[in-house]
C-alpha cells in the first residue's frame, strides 16, 4: 500500500490513501482505499474544483502486547483537483468495505455550431 | 507441542529486519509481470498486525474491497494463512487510467503466531475493510505466572 505519513510529529498519523483514477465515456471515477473508516468517519467535500477526502479511523484494534505491526492506525486525507472537463456538482459516491468510489460526470464537449454569415 | 521461542527484544529487531528484507525481495519478484502495463501488479500482500494477551492472539489485516466471504483462513498449530482476492470492480478494457495506486489481485499471507492456538476457538470479523481474527490460545500455551521462590 502506498502510504505516506504526512504528520509524524503528532501521536496520530494521517495517511495519504491509495487512489485509482480512471475515466469512462461519461464519467471520471475515483476509487480510494480507506480501510478502517466507517461511514460516520468519512467526509467528502468539493469546493471550486478541489475534492477533499478525509476519513477518521477509530483505533483500538490491538489487544495486549504487539508482536507484529505492519500498519499503524491513522486517519486518511487527500485532496485532488478535478479538471474543468468534469461537472463537480454531479458527483455521486458509494462507500463499502472501506472502499470509496466517486463518480463525476464529464461535461459534454460543447457542440460546434455553424454560424450563418449574413452578407449585407 | 512446539516450544514457544524465547524472543529477546533486541534480537527481535534484527530478525524483524531480516524478515522484512526477505519479504521485500519476495514482493519484488512476485510483482514481475511478463507484460507490464499501467503499473499493474499481479498480486499484493496486505499489511498485518499481530498482538497477544495472556490467553489469546489477535491478527488484524487491512483488506479494503475484499469480499469477506471469499477469504480463506486456515490454521495449523501456530501458523496462520490468510488467502483471498481483491477484485477490480469493473472491466479493464473500457477504461482510461489516469492513476493506479491501489493494489488488487489475489493475495496470500502466512504468518507464524506467537503461540499455538485452539483452532476451534477462532473468531473472525470483517468491518470497514479490516479483518480481525481472534484466536484463543491452547491451554498449554497460555501465559502462566511463575512464582520464584527465594530460598
Amino acid at each position: 500500500m502506498s502510504e505516506v505519513p504526512q504528520d509524524t510529529e503528532a501521536p496520530r498519523r494521517t495517511y495519504y490513501p491509495a487512489v485509482d483514477i480512471y475515466q469512462t465515456e461519461d464519467a471520471v471515477v475515483l476509487v480510494a482505499d480507506l480501510p478502517g473508516v466507517s461511514k460516520d468517519g468519512l467526509t467528502v467535500q468539493i469546493e471550486q474544483n478541489v475534492l477533499t477526502i478525509s476519513g477518521r479511523v477509530t483505533a483500538g484494534e490491538s489487544a495486549g502486547e504487539e508482536r507484529l505491526r505492519e500498519f499503524e492506525p491513522g486517519d486518511f486525507y487527500r485532496a485532488l483537483t478535478l479538471s474543468d472537463e468534469v461537472d463537480a456538482a454531479g458527483i455521486s459516491a458509494t462507500f463499502s468495505s472501506g472502499v470509496l468510489e466517486l463518480r463525476v460526470p464529464r461535461r459534454r464537449p460543447a457542440e460546434g455550431r455553424r454560424i450563418e454569415v449574413k452578407v449585407e | 507441542m512446539a516450544l514457544i521461542p524465547w524472543r529477546n527484544r533486541a534480537r527481535g529487531g534484527l530478525f524483524d529486519l531480516q524478515d522484512r528484507v526477505n519479504r521485500m525481495f519476495d514482493d519484488l519478484f512476485r510483482g514481475f509481470s511478463p507484460m507490464p502495463w499501467a503499473q499493474e501488479r499481479l498480486d499484493w500482500a496486505p499489511a498485518l498486525n499481530i498482538s497477544e494477551t495472556d490467553g489469546a492472539v489477535r491478527v488484524t489485516a487491512e483488506l479494503p474491497g475484499v469480499d469477506p466471504q471469499k477469504v480463506d483462513i486456515s490454521l495449523t498449530e501456530d501458523v496462520l494463512t490468510i488467502h483471498g482476492e481483491k477484485k477490480a470492480k469493473h472491466e479493464e478494457k473500457e477504461r482510461d487510467y489516469h492513476r493506479v495506486e491501489r493494489c488488487y489481485g489475489s493475495f496470500t499471507r502466512t504468518v507464524r503466531l506467537p503461540a499455538v492456538v485452539d483452532a476451534d476457538k477462532v473468531e473472525a470479523t470483517f468491518k470497514d475493510g479490516v479483518l480481525t481474527i481472534n484466536m484463543a490460545k491452547r491451554e498449554e500455551a497460555k501465559t502462566r505466572k511463575v512464582r520464584v521462590e527465594v530460598k
